[in-house]
């Protein structure tokens, strides 16, 4: 390094110091040539008191007269001297470089921070649009996947997953069908009151049924007495003869009696097995009609479960057919290439 | 639609004879089962499109709701209704004498 230094022994201001300062820094910072440009500047350089530093064509030399000449101006180190101008114009020089060279070395710094900044963004923006595709691919392949599981699935088990299918819902609707249920019957809560009335009513009918018998047998026990009546007025003076006729007489209106409560009680239970006849009849229908309708459900579902299957095999053929002729294309591709 | 009811004088006609205090426990119990009958009847009548239809309508809509479009999708409605009705007093006449 040809550049002198200043002497660190020498009595200083701070603005020396600085100054000093300043060269070590330049020395650290600018290359071999740097110097070596700045030497020759230097040599050529003559000191003449009465003609100052005049500046010449380049920035580099107006920067040292500037910079000597505030040097000259504001030091405390005594006269001008050659070796002290020298060091000033040096350091002139140098700070003009430095100067330069640190405006380059921020401009390139901008430029590599730019430049990082801009590769930084295009890699994200490279890695995102990856992303998005692989996100993409990987969505497309799930859904023709479950395209293809859904086919094959249901055309494997259509049948089995029909009927589970179907319980499973009817099981999701049993926790209302008492709700709706009674939405459609509509059954009202007065209708117990009305029962009552209605209750009424028929204990009525079945009272006069009773009442009939009931009637009938007390009309039974009259017309025993009035003949047992009858006879004794009539047979006081013949009781030997008539004591066989009397006893007949009373057995006949036993018999009566007998007769007609047994009647009484035979149409009553006639009645009920009429009644229960009748229920048996209506259930009976009711059970065919029910069976009828299953029936008629079944048959229309499996004739709708075998459109289905027919429109599923369809469709896989048609897919399995698209599936094939891309497959030969790759393959007339391949033997073209 | 004719709705049949389940009352005091129809189990009295197949047969039943409990304490009168009993009978609207006994009445509010068939009539239950009757409902229940009516429900899985109905859904066994629909078809799948309509059966999920109605499983979604029965978490949002009313019972009057539910109710209307019963009677406007299930076909036979009252032929349903009119013989869940009477296979069920079919049973109670049957089961008369036990039930005490």
């Amino acid at each position: 390094m040809s550049i002198e230094t200043f002497p660190t022994t020498s009595p200083s201001t701070s603005e020396a110091q600085n100054e000093y300062d300043g060269v070590n820094a330049i020395e650290d910072l600018f290359s071999e040539e740097a110097f070596s440009e700045a030497d020759e500047a230097a040599a050529a350089w003559k000191p003449a008191p009465e003609a100052p530093f005049t500046a010449t064509s380049s920035n580099e030399a107006n920067s040292v007269e500037t910079n000597s000449a505030e040097i000259n101006k504001g030091t405390s180190l005594g006269d001008e001297t050659p070796a002290r101008s020298r060091v000033a114009r040096i350091l002139g020089f140098g700070a003009g470089l430095f100067s330069k060279a640190s405006n380059g070395l921020a401009g390139l710094a901008d430029k590599q921070q730019l430049r990082a900044d801009e590769n930084a963004a295009a890699a994200q923006a490279r890695a995102e649009q990856e992303a998005e595709n692989a996100r993409v691919r990987a969505e497309k392949d799930l859904q023709i996947k479950n395209q293809e599981d859904a086919y094959g699935t249901y055309a494997e088990n259509i049948d089995a997953t029909k009927g589970r299918e179907r319980q499973e819902k009817i099981d999701a609707v049993k926790g209302v069908f008492r709700k709706f249920g009674r939405s459609v019957l509509q059954f009202p809560r007065r209708v117990s009151i009305a029962a009552r009335v209605q209750g009424a009513v028929v204990k009525e009918v079945a009272g006069e049924v009773i009442g009939t018998t009931v009637d009938t047998v007390k009309r039974g026990y009259d017309a025993a007495s009035d003949a047992v009546g009858a006879f004794s007025e009539k047979t006081a003076g013949y009781m030997d003869t008539v004591n066989n006729a009397v006893i007949s007489s009373v057995e006949a209106g036993k018999g009566f009696v007998v007769d007609t409560y047994t009647s009484a009680k035979e149409k009553i239970g006639e009645k009920g097995a009429e009644l229960k006849q009748y229920f048996a009849d209506r259930k009976a229908a009711a059970e065919l009609r029910k069976e009828a309708r299953r029936v008629e459900r079944a048959k229309a579902r499996e004739v709708n479960e075998r459109l289905v299957a027919a429109e599923v095999s369809k469709r896989l053929s048609a897919r399995n057919q698209r599936l094939g002729r891309a497959g030969l294309a790759g393959i007339a591709g391949t033997n073209e290439n | 639609m004719n709705i049949p009811e389940i009352t005091p004088a129809l189990i009295a006609q197949a047969g039943v004879d409990i304490d009168e205090a009993d009978v609207p426990a006994l009445i509010e119990s068939l009539n239950e089962q009757l409902e229940e009958r009516v429900g899985e009847e109905i859904a066994n009548a629909l078809d799948d499109a309509k059966l999920e239809e109605l499983v979604k309508l029965q978490e949002t809509a009313s019972d009057d709701e539910i109710g209307d479009w019963i009677v406007a999708n299930v076909k036979d409605l009252e032929a349903i209704i009119q013989d869940e009705f009477d296979i069920l007093m079919g049973e109670v006449s049957e089961q008369a004498e036990k039930v005490k």
